[in-house]
């Protein structure tokens, strides 16, 4: 009984003892987690009342870059927990001190986890906490588009992000805990752990895209996603374009959901059973594995490059794995040619192991296993890649019988229930299915989904296509376009050999071509939707869809609204002339109510200037005199009134958003409606 | 006690120790001696439960040491190396062995201190190789552990210091009963105070002997003869190195002084005496009887 109370009692002395031999690394990582979690919460916002789109964007950045430091703190503070493992001396001195393998271990993984990663849970309480209790001020400062706005909602969404984050750090802690396990040296510790937490994911994420675009043709960025965030720590973090993404949504596993339907901040969704009992027995695996590989390991390989090389050869082979898979993801979507697509990848995998074995530098002997495994990986995963590429199989062909379904739905919205409308998406959907295309990665995807009459769902979702490629996919997509509203000419454009598709209809979702023949039927139909939904109630003009429309070089603005574009124009001009403190009001309400986005009417009105070089440049460049700062607006020719009542945003000529933003002042707004007008007028000539 | 029974442990291709065989009873004051390389911090390592021994047993008292914590609790070990103490006081690395041996005597370490006079609350990294060295055996005494390794302790002590060390472990040995064993690859640095020496070359213990009996049992006796003797004259004697030098004739032979001694005087010299030998002389000719290089084994 003493003995074991002394053994326990040298643990936890042992532990406490790790655990100041860490305070830096505690200290550090509590701040680090201070700042993050606000920074985090920020990011995921959607859109400023008050605030310059560059804050929004700084936000971003410096939410990734406080993300990542955060990681790599986790990697470095497991690599310090072990860094008997590292360090010759060290290895006398604690591997003579009374405590066994197990209690050693167990002291120093919950030592460095409570230095490196537990703190994120009380600064997460906190953060939430300040962020429920500073709701008011939060609100005013950035307006969410999936928040409410609500306390609970406020102090949810801090503690999912603490969450996830947790999830994170946990897993790169654990994943630096194994391979420091194998590894001999600090450097390669920190250098093969970070490796491998990207090359697991990228092998993950680029195998689940060989996957969807060779074998299901389908949108590859949501199975990348999804097979990413099976492998945490990185998870979410592989879209890098979104910057930090530790929602707990995208951690629903094993739900049907497509991730970007999670709803942000939804801890439930995280937290269900089957999410915590994956990650559990992921975790626990990872620990076990680590505790092998350090009983395994050999004391006197401290201070070799590896100590177990077997874990060198897996992570070696996994960093060419990936790197294959996602070149061939990406030149997927580059429609490359097939030689062209392999050779390309297999020289990528090539690359990644020269790096490995540069990092490692084996022994003269030793190159060739370190090599030859290297090219087996290499080999395996382009055959692999090639082999889902090429077959389309494992049973994702098949379609049910059109005489069995009882409705089809696409993109979880629109529900057909027509017997002979599902017929011909059905001889559409074996068309794509025979045609065994890649398609691109885009995020935007279609989702078709088939209930049969005996209750059975078959659902397959495919990405946006390469529109040079005239793929059949390329027609479904104009069914959203035709359900959404001009159904039946889009339809049409199903039996036509797309010769004539030189006609597009585009807003913020993409391009649309529209056939010569529809495009006065399409007009008219835009006019009549126009005409129904009109309301001189200035909320419902927030509420208007706009389109715009190019035919060959010339650009059309079309807007389903476009007479009320044009009333309202004109009903503002009146209410500056009755009262120009009025107009402020009315738009700042239209602007407060905003929901399609990232622009108000009158950005999108304004939007015609940019595509058309034909315009009046006169009356362009009479309006960017009525602005303050106007020289580099002068120059892009494009002048698009912003979120803000005062601000005007330059859009340059390949679309991309501009950063800077030109105020109009109050006296010259008057005039800036009128040229407006008159330019849209103009259009419509 | 300590027992290494076959044991082997090889560094991939290297051999460290090749069946080793050894045994150290409680109490006794042990010297590894070796080059470079011999295999004597690998001994010690896995004595200490560092290393895992590939084949064979080692115990103490016993009981085997690898990862056994019990085991351990009666052992500690001062590694050659003792740059990991460098972020703590001396305060602190007493405290980190209290922490682990609950023996750990901070009288001992109080004593212990006020001779060699260390500042306590000085970081380890400011202090010298032998300032560290003294911190690492003082706290390794105040441990008050069954069995004290040191692997290479005296390394960096000027020789007032070494012979305090000494002097300390001594001291501890005879309160505690404590086995010491002290590697090196000098014979004067172990000679005052181990009663054993071993000497490990290419992993193998090739010399394992009592000081005392080693020190008894062989002699030099300078002597002059009318004519240059050869060994063959002395065919009782077991002699390791007959030589003639300015007509005096060196004889260094195994066996007791006296009897050593009758032998010779049977041959009629002038003159005979008996001159004391050196440890590392003993050593030397030891080896070159054993037809060992011993250039190349100290």
């Amino acid at each position: 009984m003493t003995e074991r109370s002394s053994c326990k009692s040298f643990f936890k002395n042992y532990l406490i003892y790790r655990i100041k031999a860490q305070q830096m690394n505690l200290i550090l990582c509590c701040i680090m987690n201070i700042l993050a979690l606000p920074l985090f919460v920020i990011s995921q916002k959607k859109g400023y009342s008050n605030q310059p789109s560059d804050f929004y964007f700084i936000g971003r950045i410096l939410s990734v870059i406080s993300g990542f430091t955060l990681i790599i703190l986790a990697v470095y503070g497991a690599v310090l927990s072990f860094e008997y493992y590292n360090k010759k001396n060290l290895t006398d001195t604690v591997g003579s001190l009374p405590l066994s393998y197990k209690q050693r271990f167990l002291g120093d993984l919950l030592a460095g986890y409570i230095a490196n990663v537990a703190p994120v849970i009380p600064c997460g309480l906190i953060s939430a906490v300040i962020f429920a209790g500073a709701q008011n001020k939060f609100e005013s400062f950035c307006i969410e588009k999936d928040f409410s706005g609500t306390v609970f909602s406020t102090f949810r969404l801090a503690l999912c992000m603490a969450f996830s984050l947790f999830i994170a750090l946990t897993f790169a802690y654990l994943f630096t805990v194994f391979v420091s396990s194998a590894c001999g040296k600090h450097f390669h510790s920190v250098m093969f752990s970070i490796f491998g937490i990207f090359a697991l994911s990228g092998a993950a994420a680029g195998i689940a895209g060989c996957f969807a675009a060779g074998m299901l043709g389908a949108n590859t960025g949501e199975y990348m996603n999804r097979a990413a965030a099976f492998v945490p720590p990185l998870g979410s973090l592989i879209d890098l374009s979104k910057g930090i993404r530790f929602l707990c949504g995208d951690f629903e596993l094993f739900g049907s959901k497509p991730m970007t339907d999670v709803g942000i901040g939804d801890i439930f969704a995280a937290a269900n059973v089957l999410n915590i009992v994956y990650f559990v027995i992921l975790g626990v695996g990872i620990v076990f594995g680590a505790f092998y590989l350090g009983k395994r390991r050999k004391p006197e390989k401290t201070g070799s490059s590896f100590a177990v090389k077997p874990v060198f050869y897996v992570i070696s082979s996994l960093m060419s794995a990936a790197a294959v898979f996602l070149m061939i993801v990406m030149l997927v979507k580059s429609n490359s040619g097939f030689g062209k697509r392999y050779i390309t990848a297999a020289v990528a995998g090539v690359i990644m192991c020269v790096v490995s074995s540069v990092i490692y530098l084996p022994k003269l002997k030793e190159l060739p296993r370190c090599i030859l495994c290297s090219f087996a990986a290499i080999g395996v995963s382009v055959g692999l890649a090639a082999l889902l590429n090429a077959t389309g199989s494992f049973g994702y062909r098949y379609l049910p019988d059109a005489e069995n379904i009882e409705y089809l739905k696409i993109n979880d919205s629109y529900t057909i229930t027509d017997k002979e409308d599902i017929k011909k998406y059905i001889e559409k959907h074996n068309e794509i299915l025979r045609d065994k295309r890649s398609f691109l990665i885009h995020g935007y995807f279609y989702s078709l989904e088939y209930r049969t009459s005996n209750g059975k769902i078959t659902k397959l979702s495919y990405g946006e296509s390469l529109m040079s490629e005239g793929n059949p996919i390329q027609k479904m997509e104009k069914i959203e376009e035709c359900l959404a509203g001009y159904g039946k000419y889009f339809f049409e454009s199903f039996s036509d050999g797309f010769d004539d598709w030189s006609c597009s209809i585009i807003d913020e979702n993409g391009t649309y071509d529209i056939p010569e023949q529809n495009k006065a039927e399409l007009i008219a139909v835009l006019r009549e939707e126009a005409e129904e939904k009109y309301d001189p109630d200035a909320e419902k003009y927030a509420r208007v869809e706009f389109r715009r429309m190019n035919y060959g070089t010339k650009s059309f603005f079309i807007g389903k609204n476009l007479e009320r574009t044009i009333a309202f124009l004109g009903d503002m001009n009146g209410t500056i002339e009755k009262d120009p403190n009025k107009l402020v009001l009315m738009i700042d309400y239209i602007i407060s109510k905003k929901v399609d986005g990232q622009h108000s009417i009158n950005s999108r009105c304004m939007q015609i200037r940019v595509r058309n070089k034909d315009m009046d440049k006169v009356l362009v460049k009479e309006l960017i005199g009525l602005l303050k700062n106007t020289n580099e607006g002068s120059t892009d020719y494009g002048v698009v009134l912003g979120d803000n009542e005062w601000a005007f945003e330059v859009f340059y000529k390949n679309f991309s958003d501009s950063t800077r933003q030109y105020y109009i002042p109050r006296e010259n707004s008057k005039r800036v409606l009128e040229i407006m007008t008159e330019l849209a007028l103009e259009d419509l000539e | 006690m300590i027992k290494f029974e076959n044991v082997t442990k090889k560094y991939d291709d290297f051999t460290a120790l090749e069946n080793f065989d050894l045994e150290i009873p409680t109490g006794c004051a042990y010297g590894l001696l070796g080059t470079n390389g011999a295999g004597k911090s690998t001994l010690l390592r896995i004595l200490s439960g560092v290393y895992k021994a590939d084949a064979g047993k080692v115990t103490i008292d016993g009981e085997n040491v690898y990862d056994n914590a019990s085991v351990k609790q009666k052992l500690l070990l001062i590694s050659d190396e003792t740059s990991q103490f460098n972020g703590m006081t001396l305060l602190q690395m007493k405290k980190f062995y209290k922490t682990f041996y609950t023996n750990f005597s901070d009288e001992t370490f109080e004593r212990l201190n006020t001779i060699v006079n260390l500042p306590v609350n000085k970081k380890l990294g400011g202090f010298s190789k032998g300032m560290k060295r003294q911190a690492a055996v003082i706290c390794g005494i105040s441990a008050k552990t069954d069995y004290l390794f040191l692997d290479e302790a005296f390394d960096g002590l000027d020789p007032s210091m070494r012979s305090e060390i000494k002097k300390m472990i001594i001291d501890a040995m005879c309160d505690n009963n404590m086995t010491v064993v002290t590697s090196s690859h000098n014979l004067h640095e172990i000679e005052e105070y181990c009663d054993t020496v071993g000497l490990l070359h290419n992993g193998k213990m090739i010399f394992n002997k009592d000081l005392g009996d080693l020190k008894g049992n062989i002699h030099k006796v300078q002597c002059s003869f009318e004519k240059e003797p050869s060994k063959e004259d002395f065919p009782e004697l077991e002699i390791l190195l007959i030589e003639e030098k300015n007509g005096l004739t060196n004889i260094i032979a195994k066996g007791s002084a006296d009897e050593t001694l009758q032998k010779i005087k049977v041959k009629n010299p002038k003159f005979c005496d008996l001159i004391p030998l050196s440890l590392e002389e003993i050593f030397i000719y030891e080896m070159e009887a054993l037809n060992y290089d011993r250039t190349k084994l100290l």
